[in-house]
């Protein structure tokens, strides 16, 4: 299962954690970042540079999470890949 | 053999030409004691008086120390038995290496950690996201933009201080260990040996990369810098001693832990520059395999580790920010060296 990003982006969109995805997985969506679950591969290295603690460990999935899994699926199909941080441009 | 005002890189190096001679200065105790002198004054010279060219001149001792360890015995070897002054040598290097290492290190850092394991891999992940080189520019602005082959294959000469020698830490690295973590390692050391397939061993990989991007021997020596040979040499310093072991999963787990995100910008920078493309393969599986191996590592090895003793968690963090801290100079230097600009923000 592929990490999400949940709605505490929605408050901050920092964008650090673009810079740690070793495959390009962010998608960045008009009021915050998703995963591309078809991109990701598990690997978590995003979870600890998130500074609101948005992105769930696949692990730690509840039943509230299947609309934060849904929003990552559906917005990254439309939203373009976000290859490096707001800092880092 | 005259050893007053010895100068003890090239006092090695005549040493080794002449692999016998061990065994008549291991007998001569004024000469033994004479080099032990020398070794404790090119440290202090090195890393209390900041001088670079004696910093340069220990790196190089301690180069040959390990190379030895880590190579194969020559039949012209087998009677020399270096041990009695190598190891008197290497101790007092190596402690001076070490102490510098740590001596930068914030106690607030390594302390105060959870001791549940499981927490305490959390709280380490973070302890590597706050550091400013682990998302570092010379790998996220210059190699992924800006690069030339050349730039490559002078990053890679540099890299040649670790990658080919990886498999080979694991191995020494697994002698002792419980099952559990024995089974990680051995399963990251399989993976380093192709998981029995030749042609994938790790070492011939990287070695395969090495050739496509035009490295060839000579270019080894004569283009390594300092602080990439200091690199190599605490890594093999922390893996060859068994009361380093702690400190060694933390500094191999966040090699682990770091690569990939690091590779994806080398494997920009191949393909920017239209290299060939067999070339790129050891970097684009590492891109996946070490987010596994730093996985498992941090789960099957740090984990246990901390839950059989919260003390060792300290051990594990030094070895962390020792790696972290070791590789941003050497990311610093290598970024002046190639005129990048892209040294580690403040």
């Amino acid at each position: 299962m592929p990490y999400v990003v949940g709605k505490e982006c929605l408050s901050c969109k920092s964008t650090v954690c673009v810079d740690v995805c070793p495959v390009d997985a962010f998608r960045d969506a008009d009021y915050q970042l998703v995963i591309c679950p078809d991109t990701c591969i598990e690997c978590g290295v995003c979870e600890p540079e998130c500074p609101v603690d948005a992105i769930i460990n696949p692990e730690e999935y509840t039943g509230e999470n299947h609309d934060v899994i849904n929003l990552n699926s559906e917005l990254s199909k439309t939203s373009p890949v976000i290859f490096k941080s707001v800092t880092a441009q | 053999m005259k050893v007053e005002g010895l100068n003890l890189l090239e006092w090695f190096v005549a040493m080794e030409r002449n692999p016998d001679e061990w065994n008549f200065v291991n007998e001569d105790f004024e000469i033994r004691s004479n080099v032990n002198q020398s070794a404790r004054l090119l440290a202090h010279d090195a890393y209390v008086n900041n001088n670079q060219a004696a910093l340069a001149t220990l790196h190089e001792c301690l180069a040959i120390i390990y190379r030895n360890e880590f190579e194969c015995t020559r039949i012209e070897q087998v009677n020399a038995d270096r041990r009695p002054i190598v190891s008197d040598i290497q101790s007092v290097l190596e402690g001076a290496m070490l102490q510098y290492e740590m001596q930068g290190l914030l106690n607030s850092d390594v302390s105060g950690f959870p001791a549940n394991g499981k927490e305490y891999v959390k709280w380490l992940k973070k302890l590597v996201s706050k550091s400013p080189s682990s998302v570092h520019p010379f790998y996220t602005r210059f190699l992924s933009e800006e690069a030339t082959a050349k730039d490559v294959k002078y990053y890679l000469i540099q890299e040649t201080n670790l990658d080919p020698r990886f498999d080979d830490i694991l191995a020494f690295m697994q002698i002792g260990l419980p099952v559990g973590q024995k089974l990680e390692l051995a399963k990251n050391y399989f993976d380093e040996m192709g998981n029995g397939v030749e042609a994938d061993v790790h070492s011939r990989m990287f070695a395969q990369t090495l050739r496509a991007a035009g490295v060839d021997d000579s270019d080894m020596s004569s283009a390594m810098l300092l602080q990439s040979i200091v690199s190599g040499n605490v890594s093999s310093c922390l893996a060859l001693s068994r009361r380093h072991y702690f400190k060694a999963v933390g500094y191999f787990g966040v090699t682990e832990y770091l690569a990939p995100r690091r590779f994806k910008h080398v494997i920009k920078a191949w393909e920017r520059n239209n290299m060939p493309a067999h070339g790129i393969e050891y970097h684009k599986l590492h891109v996946y395999i070490d987010t596994e191996h730093a996985n498992g590592w941090f789960n099957n090895v740090v984990v246990p580790l901390v839950d059989q003793d919260p003390r060792i968690g300290r051990e594990i963090a030094i070895g962390a920010l020792i790696r972290i801290n070791s590789s941003a100079r050497y990311l610093d230097e290598l970024s002046v060296r190639l005129g990048s600009n892209t040294t580690t923000p403040a």
